[in-house]
């Protein structure tokens, strides 16, 4: 049983902390660098289960792709992974549909349980 | 700056607020004259802007300005259309230093409450003594924030890495040219301020990165140098939230790679020792002015930071100020507003 | 005179446990680890007493002063942690009251108690000794290796004070928030 993750960030190590973060409990994890590589690989991948998106990034930034995916029509459930944490944003996120946010450094069990939560393996 | 409104149209109290970019100002919004007497006895605002009643203005105006703490604020009336008679003499015979009719724009409130500086720099450039100071240039290194900046990476750091950090003030001796930095940078538009925020690592620190943080002790350089680059992006997180806590909105940019050739200079530095003394990172923060520009929309490019809000024609905001653009967000609001269209911006890092 | 009790106002004494837990936590961001112990002497540190920082902080309703007071061995010894050096102990002791009320002030808006401080006055000398104050007040003494610290905080509360409804406050680092 297993669950296809798309993971967005500019950071190669993040992608990787994530990577290994929701490999160990049986995800597949796609990495993107910004949201103008997430929106090329998502038209090509038709079962992503879940977005795991930073916020701050060249050419697109997260907020700019929930934009995006929200006007695509987009389900898939999208959680930001940022360094920010300001109400004003995080209310935005939420607006645009976002379904969580978690402010980095993280802990990957929270990670892990939100992804559970999100997109259960099997599911 | 402090600003300090009375008016007791509560929606357009309401819309005077949003005019006024908080990253810049300090908003404090009452609804009648003992309000504001309180609110000026308890912090000296510079700017006083108050709805001129239909009759008492000028007396209004004199027990604004009658404490020991607005007796230099900059008064700026709010009247009708058409006031009567001699009421505007009156004004500004009690004190008021300019006025405003009903009905306005936000663009013209946040002018207005601009203009004290304008005056300030014009008064220094013709050599008069400066009656009133409106030099009030946000100082970086006074926040809390920027002081405990070292102890605030070293926690973030920690948390990242799994391990704690030993804080010290002071740049690392050490550490030379062959460093590896990178750095991120951070604007405050609203008061023409960048700051650079660099973490750089000397070699046992690379170590450290490559086998703590990375899992790989063969890792290669660009791989390293990611590391280094999300450390700083970590540490503009920690800076950036702790300094909301002051009112402050930072804006981050992107970090990149950078040189220690420059530090320490004057900078404000710091130390993080790695636990089992497996190498040091430095941390130095550095504020430099930097004057926005005034382009059209058409000339808009990644990088840059809006230095206020932008408004549709009914006033709904499309764009907060302290925005960073994006190349998508540049050429979306490129086409939106079109070449004629003019903006500040604090120009890209 | 005695100072009032915090247990008889709820809110003055979550305030007293808020700053408990903010200063043990801060010192161990040093990696000084100290610990709560009994008072040293009638009123502060007594005469081991060597510098005192205090600040002023108001909120809705309420103001009052932290003060925090240092034996020599504290002040050098929170300088050396710092990398500082002796000319600095007095700066140490102010900056450590600002970091203190600082990470309090975090606390307290998440509590519904917003405040606003004001800058540290550092004082130095022998037998330190400060005026009692008029609301609530209360001591609180700590042990770290070779010293003492001790802190007082002060609130006057206007009649009818409450606190008020929990503010948006930044996310922090490690936040997890599913909507």
């Amino acid at each position: 049983m297993t669950a296809r993750v798309m993971v967005i960030d500019d950071s190669m190590l993040v992608r990787r902390q994530v990577s290994a973060a929701l490999k160990t409990p049986g995800y597949l994890v796609t990495e993107a660098v910004d949201g103008v590589d997430a929106l090329e690989k998502l038209a090509g991948l038709a079962d992503m289960k879940l977005i795991v998106c930073d916020v701050n990034m060249p050419r697109m930034n997260g907020i700019e792709l929930l934009e995006r995916l929200s006007a695509q029509g987009s389900s898939v459930p999208v959680v930001m992974l940022t360094t920010e944490g300001q109400p004003e944003l995080i209310q935005r996120a939420r607006s645009l549909g976002a379904k969580g946010w978690i402010v980095k450094p993280f802990k990957p069990e929270f990670l892990v349980a939100t992804a559970a939560k999100l997109a259960p393996l099997g599911a | 700056m402090r600003v300090l409104l009375l008016n007791d149209r509560r929606a357009e109290r309401d819309a005077m607020v949003r005019a006024l970019p908080q990253d810049t100002y300090r908003v404090e919004a009452v609804g009648d004259e003992t309000a504001a007497l309180a609110a000026i006895a308890r912090e000296a605002p510079q700017v006083v802007v108050f709805s001129v009643p239909a009759k008492g203005g000028q007396d209004l105006a004199r027990r604004l300005r009658g404490g020991e703490n607005a007796a230099e604020a900059y008064l700026l009336a709010v009247v009708e259309a058409a006031p009567v008679n001699k009421e505007l003499s009156n004004l500004l015979t009690a004190g008021v230093h300019d006025f405003m009719r009903r009905p306005f724009a936000d663009v013209e409130l946040l002018e207005r409450v601009k203009a004290p500086e304008r005056l300030l720099r014009w008064s220094r450039s013709v050599s008069k003594p400066c009656v009133f100071d409106f030099s009030a240039a946000l100082d970086v290194t006074s926040l809390r924030s920027w002081r405990s900046l070292g102890q605030l990476v070293a926690e973030d750091l920690g948390e990242m890495a799994g391990q704690p950090f030993t804080v010290s003030g002071g740049y690392p001796g050490h550490l030379d040219a062959s460093a590896l930095c990178a750095s991120i940078p951070m604007s405050l538009a609203g008061d023409q301020l960048e700051l650079r925020l660099s973490i750089a690592a000397d070699t046992a620190g690379c170590k450290w990165i490559r086998e703590t943080l990375l899992g790989d002790g063969a890792a290669q350089d660009n791989a390293t140098r990611d590391a280094l680059r999300e450390l700083a992006n970590t540490a503009g997180g920690a800076l950036k939230r702790a300094a909301l806590a002051e009112s402050i909105t930072l804006t981050t940019g992107i970090p990149r790679d950078d040189s220690v050739t420059r530090f320490p200079g004057k900078h404000s530095c710091w130390t993080l020792r790695i636990a089992g003394d497996a190498g040091c990172l430095a941390v130095v923060g550095e504020v430099r002015t930097r004057s926005n520009e005034r382009i059209s929309a058409a000339q808009l490019t990644e990088g840059m930071v809006l230095a206020h809000d932008i408004r549709s024609a009914g006033g709904v905001l499309i764009v907060p100020a302290g925005s960073r653009l994006t190349a998508t967000s540049a050429s979306r609001l490129a086409a939106m507003l079109g070449p004629r269209y003019f903006l500040e911006v604090a120009p890209a890092a | 005179m005695k100072s009032i009790s915090p247990k008889s106002n709820p809110d003055f004494e979550l305030m007293d446990q808020h700053l408990m837990d903010v200063a043990i936590e801060l010192f161990a961001a040093y990696d000084v680890p100290i610990e709560h112990c009994p008072a040293l002497a009638e009123e502060g540190l007594g005469r081991e007493t060597y510098c005192m920082a205090s600040i002023g902080y108001v909120g809705h309703g309420v103001k009052g002063v932290l003060i925090l007071a240092a034996t020599r061995a504290a002040a050098e010894a929170w300088t050396n942690a710092a990398g500082g050096m002796e000319c600095d102990l007095v700066d140490t002791v102010g900056e450590f009251s600002n970091m203190l009320l600082g990470r309090l002030k975090g606390r307290l808006l998440r509590e519904g108690i917003p405040i606003s401080l004001a800058t540290p006055m550092t004082v130095v000398g022998d037998g330190l000794r400060i005026s009692v104050a008029p609301g609530a007040s209360s001591w609180q003494f700590f042990e770290g290796p070779g010293w003492h610290l001790g802190t007082r905080l002060d609130a006057a509360f206007e009649p009818g004070f409450q606190r008020e409804e929990t503010l948006a406050v930044p996310a922090e680092a490690g936040d997890a928030i599913l909507f």
